[in-house]
């Protein structure tokens, strides 16, 4: 046995199905024992692709992650996924060679010092020095990764390493954690706030998810019957079209959960951060609130608002004893009143497409167990708002990091990790072309992604910004130099539409959920379309501008 | 705000870059750094002084999620400006936890 081999007994240990890898020169060792290994080793066209859709994979699953990638640029190429994975708290390995011992510290060729470079976006990091520690160091970054607050491990290992014979695997014993008993006189306090509390709002993030506590937390709800506002990632934790539930907050939230918040004398935080994109202007960001946070990470209780009480470690527990019959009859009331009376409206005039009612539709009519993955801009936002969610582990999207070309990967690692799922990409034309490569893996592994691409030649985001708030001088936002989407999907294997009417909307709804196979459904849309409401940088989530 | 900060950690590989990075980008600039390894103990022992407007606690947290760090103490008390013979007090690491936040402390 040499280290590779270590590695992969490791990796088969942990009940590893696969993993997204690219080889190179530094990591061939263990690229050559992956040919024996019990799992299957998956081929992207960038390693970005490979750590992006490693994430996609932890998410849809609720398992760890894992992807490899040769040292120097294959290493740096997953830099943008292992931090996409630490902003949004994804348990991933990840695993990259490295030049022989003797030559690092060297300039070798294709060395990079890649455990210096990631130090600031893992959880953890580890150089392998020795192959008899290889095992155990595998079994450790799994350990980590997916503990407490889950996160991204590194594994750098030199090429000599990886093929040193072992002479002793040095055993690998889990060490069960006991859970932490919850405190009761921080269970009493917090009751007691939650009778006195005469505008209560629930307010739940990624946590709730990441700790895949979402049946306590629907329990919870159900239990207590107070109104749910949702960050990006909390979206789908209870069922959006949960009459509880008032929508997103935040920037692009719906207007009745900013209000419900903004005018709330409870704050009930489950798994959530205090995030700027969801509190807007901190000192305003409901200020008449007290606050019960609960949260498994310690840093985060306290960090950007003192909290009444707070509760660190599993939600479940916490929200178990918290749950108790209320009624806040007058408080939902008022809540459902906002809730009617700022529903979105989607007649839109003009014969062109409607994004939002585009994603409407399309949600209302895909079967409920449909996952979705979006790239980062407007149409982000739109799925946010428009799809209706039944699960957070349904909805993917880059939060913390707001990586543009997550989303292709994304649903790559979904689909493989649920192949018997609907997987939808949403995607822009700025975003795509960031991972477009990974038609190609689409096409290899025949995987049925649908892809729904909305095209307004533009950096939408950006350029509804420049528009907003920089005097509609518009810098290096215009694409409308683009390639033929449906050609290029064609040449990669795909099928592809294209739409651009109002009446051709059933019609690319239909392509889209009925295509057997890798599809793409170009759909052009109007530059001008900008999401709203936006709550302008530095402004309280009161005002919204609107259309 | 002047800040103190002992942190006892597992000597392993980055691990004082890890703590100068974490207090860089939390705000805590340092003004002196002292370390000494333990290596019976596999352990080094570090002090940094320096100054943040930032309150400490979020130092201490954020220092305590790193993986190798056993104790992190931090107060604003004024010290003297020569740091401290770490030789003189060389002890025990007091082992608090194993994995960070698995145990759900705090």
């Amino acid at each position: 046995m040499i280290g590779a081999d270590a590695i992969v007994k490791a990796l088969e240990d942990e009940g590893v199905d696969l993993v997204f890898g690219y080889p190179g020169g530094a990591i061939m060792p263990l690229f050559d024992r992956l040919l024996e290994a019990k799992f299957q080793t998956i081929l992207p066209r960038h390693e970005q692709g490979g750590a992006l859709a490693a994430d996609g994979y932890a998410r849809a699953t609720g398992k760890v992650g894992v992807c490899i990638a040769t040292s120097g640029p294959g290493a740096t190429n997953l830099v943008t996924g292992i931090a996409n994975a630490f902003l949004d708290s994804v348990p991933m390995v990840c695993i990259t060679g490295q030049v022989a011992s003797p030559f690092i510290g060297m300039d070798a060729f294709q060395e990079v010092d890649i455990f210096g470079v990631c130090l600031g976006v893992v959880k953890h990091s580890m150089i392998a020095r020795r192959a008899d520690d290889l095992y155990h160091m595998v079994r450790e970054a799994f350990d980590i990764a997916r503990s407490g607050r889950p996160g991204p491990v590194l594994i750098d290992l030199p090429k000599d390493v990886s093929i040193q014979a072992v002479q002793a695997l040095k055993p690998w014993e889990e060490d069960p954690s006991l859970p932490e008993p919850v405190s009761p006189i921080a269970v009493q306090k917090a009751l007691r706030l939650m009778h006195e509390a005469e505008r209560p709002v629930i307010y739940v993030g990624g946590g709730v998810a990441i700790g895949q506590e979402v049946e306590a937390f629907r329990d919870f709800v159900e239990e207590v019957q107070m109104p749910v506002v949702a960050t990006l990632k909390g979206l789908g934790s209870l069922a959006t079209d949960h009459e509880l539930f008032l929508g997103m907050l935040g920037m692009h939230g719906m207007k009745a959960a900013n209000y419900a918040v903004q005018h709330s004398d409870l704050l009930i935080v489950v798994g959530a951060r205090f995030d700027d994109r969801a509190t807007g202007k901190l000192a305003a960001f409901a200020p008449n609130a007290k606050v019960i946070h609960l949260d498994i990470d310690p840093a985060e209780l306290g960090k950007l608002r003192r909290p009444e009480v707070s509760f660190c470690g599993a939600l479940g527990p916490v929200l178990k004893a918290l749950a108790q019959p209320f009624e806040k009859t007058a408080w939902l009331a008022q809540c459902q009143e906002w809730k009617a009376s700022f529903a979105w409206n989607y007649d839109a005039p003009g014969e062109g497409i409607y994004a939002p009612r585009l994603l409407q539709m399309l949600s209302r009519a895909a079967p409920q167990r449909t996952i979705v993955t979006a790239d980062v801009g407007q149409h982000q936002m739109w799925v946010a708002q428009h799809m209706q969610l039944h699960h957070p582990c349904d909805h993917l999207s880059s939060g913390g990091l707001g990586t543009m070309g997550y989303g292709l990967p994304a649903a790559i690692g979904a689909q493989m990790g649920n192949p018997k799922d609907r997987v939808i990409c949403v995607s822009g034309d700025g975003s795509i072309m960031m991972n477009i490569q990974e038609f190609a893996t689409l096409k290899r592994y025949q995987l049925p992604v649908k892809i729904l691409l909305f095209d307004n030649q533009r950096l939408g985001m950006v350029r509804q910004w420049q528009e907003l708030f920089f005097n509609e001088r518009y810098s290096a936002t215009d694409l409308s130099d683009n390639p033929d989407f449906v050609l290029v999907a064609r040449s990669f294997g795909l099928d592809a539409l294209r739409i651009e009417r109002k009446d051709e909307e059933s019609l690319g709804v239909n392509f889209l959920l009925n295509n057997p196979g890798p599809c793409l459904l170009h759909v052009r849309i109007d530059p001008q379309e900008n999401v709203w409401p936006l709550v302008p940088p530095g402004a309280s989530n009161l005002d919204m501008m609107e259309g | 705000m002047r800040f103190h900060a002992e942190i006892v950690a597992r000597n392993e590989d980055g691990v004082l870059e890890r703590i100068l990075r974490v207090c860089r980008h939390r705000g805590f600039g340092p003004s002196s750094f002292y370390a000494v390894a333990s290596p019976l103990e596999n352990t080094v022992h570090i002090e940094i002084h320096g100054s943040s407007q930032r309150p400490h606690t979020l130092l201490v947290k954020q220092l305590e999620k790193l993986y190798e760090v056993l104790t992190v103490v931090v107060n604003t008390r004024e010290t003297q400006g020569v740091g401290p013979s770490l030789e003189s007090r060389a002890r025990p690491a007091q082992v608090r936890r194993t994995v960070y936040a698995s145990s759900g402390h705090g």
